[in-house]
C-alpha cells in the first residue's frame, strides 16, 4: 500500500509535478500537487482533505509567485507552525502527520539554515535539485517516517515496540527524559524526531554499517563477503522505526556477540588485522580484509569513522568535531589529520573543536614543512 | 539465571555513579573519550549478565565491568617529558574489575580481580621517519592460584608497576632499542586498590595536575564521589593494613606536613 502525499508549492504544476515523479518512481509514495492560496483558506482545505493524505510536502518559499488565483504572502514555516497548532484541536486536524520541507539549495541556506528555531517544524528536508539522484533515497525516508508515525500513534510512550526492542528497560532511562517515558503532554512529531535525529542518526546506542565495519577492522569495499558476515549479526539488527530505510545495528548487542563468540579478546583492544583474523578463522568466511590506517594515523585499533572520509579511524588518532552539545551516550565525531591538511574536512563544513587547535597547530608543523 | 533484585539494586548504584562521575569529568575534558563508560554502565545495568572473568568463580552475587580504552589527549608535551621532540601524547586507560556486592560496604578484600593500565603513546617525528613511543604502568590484583609456588619477586596483593606486557609488546616490535636506558624488572610497589572512579581521580591527579586541582575545587559533585569511594575502597585496605600496628586515635601526632593528605593526596579533606 502506498501513502499519500500532498505536495504544496508556487511553482508551476508541471515543474511541481516534476519533483512529485521524482520523488514516488519507487509506488512507495502518490503525490497529489496542490497550489497554495491565502494563509486561513489554505489551513481550512487542508482540514477539509485531512483523510485524504498520510504527509505534507511543503515548499519554503511559498511567496515567490505572485500571480495567478491562488497566491501566499507566507512561507512553510509559518504554514507549518500554523497546522501543527491544529493538530487534535476543535475543527482541526484529528490526527498527527509528517511534515516535510522542500526547496532549492541556495533558498535552504539563505533562509531555513540559520532559522533554526524552525527545524523542529519540519521532519526532513530535501533538496530540489538532489531529487534526481537521492530521490529514491528520499522517497524511502518519507515511507519510513510516515511508517514511524503511525507506530509511535498506536504505541504512543511504548518504546519497546517503537524500537522493537525487548531489553528496552536496560537503555530507556538513559535515552529518555522522564517526560517521554510517561508519554503525557508528548507529541508524535516529538517522539519521532528525537528517535530520528538523537538516536538512529547519531553513532552510541546505535551504530551505522561504517562504523560497524570499522569496530569489526574491515575495509567494507575490498571485502566481498561482508554480507555474509553482516548475516551473523542479525541478533543485533535494530529493526524499530526508520529501520526500513537506515540499516543500524544496537552496539550492546554487537558487543555481546562478539564477547560470546571470542571470550578474552577485548575487541577495542585489537588491531584490525587481529579482529579480522579472528573472525575468518572462527566463521571460516575468507573474503574480508582488513582495513587499513588513513595516511598520518598510528593506530588500526579502529573504533569510528573519519567524518570526512567515512572510513576506519581510531579516536586516539582524530580530533574532534566542533558542533551540538552530545549526549553521554552518543559516540563523538573525528575527523582526520589528513582530511584536515588536505581540506577535504573543510569542504565538508567539518571544523576541529577548539580544544583540539593546540594539538593541530603542534602536528602541522611537523607535516607541512 | 537472572540476579536477584538486591544485587541489581547495588549493581545499579555503581552504574549510576559511573554515570555522575562522565559527566563531570566530560567538562572538564572536551576532547578525551569516554565512550567506553556507557558499555560499562550497559554490564552493569542488565541482569541478564553476570561479568565473567576466565579462572575466576562468578555467582549472581557478582558485579564488574571493564572500562576499555578511555582516551585523554595531552594539549601540548609536558615539560619533563623526554625525548623533548615527542608530539602527539595520549593517554589511555584501560580498568578491568570484578567483586562481590556482598564485600561491599564490610572491610574484605573488595575485588576477586583487578586490571588497571595506563598506557601514554606519543610520536617522535624525525628527518628520516616518525617513530611511536610508548610507556607504561600497570595496576593488579596478585590472585595466587592454588599449586602456584611463591613468585619470585614479592607480590603485594595490590601492586602497581612500572613497565609490564604493553612495554614489553613495543620493545619488542622496536628490536628491543632502548636509547640508552636500561629496564630492570621494577619493584612492584604496594598500593590501594582503584575502580574506575578512583583509578580516574589517580590519573588525572598524576597526569592532569592542573585540571586535578580545578574540578577539586569546583565540582562538589566530584568530590563526593571520590569520598564514597574511597570509603568503599580504600578504607578495608588502609585499615586491614594499619591492623599490623596497635593504636590508640588519640596519640596519633597529626600536623601539616604529616597527616592523611601528605602520606595521599588524592584523600578527600
Amino acid at each position: 500500500m502506498s501513502y499519500k502525499v500532498l505536495y504544496i508549492d508556487d511553482e508551476t504544476k508541471e515543474r511541481s509535478q516534476t519533483y512529485a515523479d521524482g520523488l514516488s518512481s519507487k509506488g512507495l509514495l502518490e503525490i497529489v500537487v496542490k497550489q497554495p492560496t491565502k494563509y486561513e483558506d489554505l489551513i481550512s482545505e487542508l482540514i477539509a482533505e485531512q483523510n485524504t493524505f498520510d504527509a505534507l510536502i511543503l515548499d519554503l518559499k511559498l511567496d515567490g509567485n505572485q500571480q495567478g488565483e491562488r497566491v501566499a504572502k507566507y512561507t512553510a514555516p509559518s504554514l507549518a507552525s500554523g497546522i501543527r497548532s491544529k493538530y487534535f484541536s476543535d475543527n482541526g486536524f484529528n490526527k498527527e502527520f509528517p511534515i516535510f520541507l522542500i526547496s532549492s539549495e541556495e533558498n535552504l541556506k539563505k533562509y531555513y539554515d540559520s532559522d533554526t528555531a524552525s527545524h523542529d517544524l519540519f521532519d526532513n528536508t530535501f533538496t530540489k535539485i538532489k531529487i534526481g539522484d537521492e530521490g529514491v533515497m528520499y522517497e524511502k525516508l518519507i515511507e519510513s517516517i510516515i511508517s514511524a508515525y503511525n507506530v509511535i500513534s498506536k504505541g504512543n510512550n511504548k518504546f519497546i515496540k517503537i524500537l522493537n526492542f525487548n531489553k528496552i528497560e536496560q537503555i530507556e532511562s538513559r535515552i529518555f527524559t522522564s517526560r517521554f517515558i510517561s508519554g503525557e503532554g508528548v507529541s508524535v512529531s516529538e517522539i519521532s524526531q528525537y528517535i530520528f535525529n538523537e538516536i538512529v542518526n547519531k553513532s552510541g546506542i546505535l551504530i551505522d554499517e561504517d562504523v560497524l565495519a570499522a569496530r569489526l577492522g574491515i575495509d567494507i569495499d575490498k571485502s566481498t563477503d561482508w554480507k555474509s558476515l553482516l548475516s551473523l549479526l542479525n541478533s543485533a539488527k535494530y529493526s524499530g522505526i526508520y529501520s526500513d530505510s537506515l540499516n543500524r545495528w544496537w552496539f550492546s548487542e554487537f558487543l555481546f556477540w562478539w564477547n560470546d563468540n571470542f571470550p578474552n579478546k577485548t575487541l577495542i583492544q585489537l588491531n584490525a588485522s587481529q579482529r579480522v583474523n579472528l573472525l575468518i578463522d572462527k566463521f571460516d568466511i575468507k573474503k574480508l580484509v582488513a582495513a587499513t590506517a588513513i595516511d598520518k594515523t598510528t593506530s588500526t585499533k579502529f573504533w569510528t569513522v573519519c567524518q570526512a572520509y567515512r572510513t576506519p579511524l581510531d579516536p586516539i588518532d582524530g580530533f574532534l568535531i566542533d558542533g551540538n552539545q552530545l549526549q553521554s551516550w552518543q559516540d563523538k565525531r573525528y575527523i582526520s589529520l589528513q582530511s584536515i591538511l588536505e581540506r577535504d574536512a573543510q569542504q565538508k563544513g567539518l571544523l576541529i573543536h577548539p580544544e583540539e587547535n593546540e594539538r593541530l597547530n603542534d602536528l602541522k608543523l611537523e607535516y607541512i614543512k | 539465571m537472572a540476579v536477584p533484585p538486591n544485587i541489581m539494586k547495588q549493581r545499579g548504584n555503581l552504574a549510576t555513579d559511573l554515570r555522575k562521575l562522565s559527566g563531570v569529568i566530560s567538562q572538564y575534558f572536551p576532547t578525551a573519550d569516554f565512550s567506553s563508560i556507557e558499555s560499562a554502565i550497559g554490564e552493569l545495568r542488565n541482569k541478564e549478565r553476570i561479568p565473567q572473568i576466565p579462572g575466576i568463580k562468578t555467582d549472581n552475587n557478582i558485579w564488574g565491568y571493564s572500562l576499555d580504552k578511555i582516551i585523554f589527549k595531552f594539549d601540548k608535551k609536558p615539560d619533563d617529558v623526554i625525548p623533548v621532540n615527542c608530539k602527539d601524547l595520549k593517554l589511555i586507560l584501560d580498568i578491568k574489575v570484578l567483586g562481590n556486592c556482598n564485600d561491599l560496604n564490610t572491610l574484605k578484600d573488595p575485588f576477586k580481580w583487578l586490571e588497571f593500565n595506563i598506557v601514554i603513546e606519543g610520536t617522535k617525528f624525525t628527518e628520516k621517519e616518525n617513530e611511536q613511543l610508548l610507556t607504561s604502568y600497570h595496576l593488579d590484583k596478585h590472585v595466587q592460584v592454588t599449586g602456584d609456588g611463591e613468585p619470585e619477586y614479592p607480590h603485594p596483593i595490590y601492586h602497581f608497576h612500572f613497565g609490564g606486557r604493553k612495554l614489553l609488546e613495543h620493545l619488542e616490535q622496536n628490536n628491543f632499542e632502548t636509547g640508552g636506558i636500561m629496564l630492570f624488572e621494577s619493584p612492584r610497589m604496594s598500593h590501594y586498590p582503584m575502580e574506575a572512579i578512583l583509578g580516574l581521580d589517580f590519573t588525572i591527579s598524576n597526569f592532569f595536575p592542573n585540571v586535578w586541582k580545578k574540578m577539586k575545587s569546583e565540582s562538589n559533585e566530584y568530590n563526593n564521589l571520590i569520598e564514597k569511594y574511597q570509603n568503599l575502597f580504600l578504607k578495608p585496605y588502609i585499615q586491614t593494613h594499619a591492623s599490623q600496628w596497635d593504636y590508640i586515635s588519640e596519640n596519633l601526632e597529626i600536623s601539616n606536613s604529616w597527616n592523611p593528605y601528605s602520606i595521599c593526596p588524592q584523600n578527600c579533606k
